[in-house]
């Protein structure tokens, strides 16, 4: 079979092209912004609904309460040396709000697009804000954060393209503790979340956080939680209160 | 040749941006069910089950708190009740893994059902084919009659027709009028969830929501489950308590520091704004609960 060839000063400009179709076909396929891409809408009013964990979230477990969390020897070590006052005394108040655990603090969360590329996340409880920022943002090279930086993007399901989920990947953050009582995670750990979206059958809209949590330093294999917050018409109940040790 | 060469890079390099192009917001998942998972919940059922009284977290009405304050968990010791196969909105904490298999027709290679096993279960179908359920008035089981339906990247699960069960070891009573719908969603090919939402109008204020986790295995065997009933007691008595005679609810809360009322569970104590309560009723001069004496 005879090919032709094309001129060699052309051949630059034709792979330039190509390229350009290609990027400007995908563009077009998912030239939405991030919000125009969301497969269900996150954004809005939600509360907690504590019908899980109940004993480990509503009130502050006893000291060295780790139940079903794969602790390992050293975590368990620094677990038993929680000492509230001196959290209190270093400013430290905060460190069961930071990212691995702040879906799972009881309270109210308001969602809402920051611009085009960023989910923002309000809680009242810890007075805690979160940004999940879409598309190739570099983690900034300041200290890490109590919620750290978080990478965000839309999985799409193969049965019709409409439906999917929210996948987050936080690095650059703080050490902190999973549960009120001072059991710990590592700057060293991994988190990531999954978020979906569904409609229950009474009406309500159910937004689920899967977070797994997996950590060399604390722990001896992954922790998974699954977090539940309903739907809410507006801020009615939005109560910010500041972190508290205790 | 060199010509070939730059003829064939034109679709790769084509697809490569394609690829750039699309990366950054989204990426495409296929979700396939059939498999064995690992259960992973942060919190399953302790060992034994929770104690007697415990009801933190569960929308119970004054009809639920009390058919759970009356009953015995000893029950399960009665022979009738030895082989009882778990009933399908506990299912999913107990302990053990999960299996979910294909049924397929083999003529017209449509999937009738997904069915799910666990240790201690009777094999549960999920219709997939359109069927409806049956009529009000045909027998109840442990696991109900399932019919799902794929909504998006979500399995939805519509089961009615259960028999009267449990929530919790602990006897916290679900009705035969209860009905679940469960969400089964994987994601990244790998971690379950199940949203499972249980309505029910006899025993509950509200619907009661829990989600549990699993991992995807590719090792992992479900355990043969031979049940033989044995004589475990020599008692003659249903074990049950009378309406305010069980002395055991109160036992466990000290320990764990809860308040008696938080205990009772109920829709109001489900909420972020409950919080506050506690710290009240956790300031206030305790009361001292009664001992434990076993009954006559």
């Amino acid at each position: 079979m005879h090919c032709r060839t094309l001129p060699t000063y052309r051949k630059p400009l034709f792979a330039a092209i190509l390229v350009w179709v290609a990027v400007a076909a995908g563009s077009e396929v998912h030239a939405q912004s991030a919000p125009d891409a969301a497969p269900f809408d996150m954004t809005g009013y939600w509360v907690s609904v504590v019908s899980e964990d109940w004993r480990s979230r509503m009130i502050t477990p006893r000291k060295g309460d780790y139940e079903h969390v794969p602790i390992n020897n050293e975590g368990r070590r620094v677990a038993d040396t929680w000492d509230p006052a001196r959290d209190e005394a270093n400013g430290n108040q905060c460190k069961s709000y930071g990212v691995a655990a702040i879906m799972r603090v009881p309270g109210r969360f308001h969602i809402a697009w920051e611009g085009d590329n960023t989910l923002r996340i309000d809680t009242d409880a810890g007075m805690q804000v979160r940004r999940l920022y879409f598309g190739d943002v570099p983690s900034p090279g300041s200290e890490p954060t109590l919620q750290g930086h978080s990478v965000a993007r839309w999985q799409f399901a193969g049965r019709g393209q409409e439906a999917g989920n929210l996948k987050v990947e936080t690095t650059h953050f703080r050490s902190g503790y999973l549960r009120k009582n001072g059991v710990p995670y590592s700057e060293d750990a991994s988190v990531t979340e999954y978020y979906n979206g569904i409609a229950g059958p009474d009406g309500n809209e159910w937004l689920i956080v899967t977070t797994v949590i997996v950590d060399p330093l604390y722990l001896n294999g992954p922790f998974i939680t699954s977090t539940h917050f309903k739907r809410i018409p507006d801020e009615s109940g939005w109560n910010p209160t500041p972190c508290s040790a205790r | 040749m060199q010509t070939f060469s730059r003829a064939m890079l034109a679709g790769p390099v084509f697809l490569l941006a394609l690829m750039l192009a699309n990366m950054p917001v989204s990426a495409q998942v296929i979700m396939e069910l059939s498999g064995e998972y690992e259960r992973h919940n942060d919190r399953g059922e302790r060992p034994g089950g929770d104690p007697p009284g415990d009801y933190l977290g569960i929308p119970l009405n004054d009809m639920g708190r009390m058919r759970a304050n009356t009953s015995n968990p000893t029950d399960w010791g009665l022979p009738e009740f030895q082989c009882r196969p778990h009933p399908a909105p506990y299912q999913w904490r107990a302990n053990g893994n999960v299996r979910f298999i294909k049924e397929i027709d083999p003529v017209s290679r449509q999937l009738t059902a997904y069915h799910v096993q666990w240790l201690r279960a009777l094999d549960r179908p999920i219709y997939m084919d359109g069927r409806p359920h049956p009529p009000e008035w045909a027998p109840h089981t442990w696991s109900g009659f399932s019919t799902g339906r794929w909504d998006g990247n979500t399995l939805v699960v519509t089961t009615t027709h259960l028999k009267e069960g449990y929530l919790r070891r602990n006897n916290v009573p679900f009705s035969d009028r209860a009905r679940m719908t469960e969400y089964i969603i994987l994601n990244d090919d790998r971690y379950l969830l199940i949203v499972m939402v249980l309505e029910d109008p006899i025993y509950l204020e509200e619907p009661f929501i829990e989600t549990s986790n699993y991992l995807r295995t590719t090792d992992s065997q479900l355990a043969y489950y031979p049940c033989t009933i044995i004589q475990e007691s020599t008692s003659t008595r249903v074990p049950h308590f009378l309406p305010g005679q069980n002395p055991y609810l109160t036992d466990w809360l000290a320990e764990d520091g809860i308040p008696e009322e938080a205990a009772q569970g109920g829709a109001a104590t489900l909420y972020p704004e409950y919080k506050e309560r506690v710290q009240e009723l956790l300031a206030a001069p305790s009361t001292p609960s009664t001992p434990s004496t076993p009954p006559n």
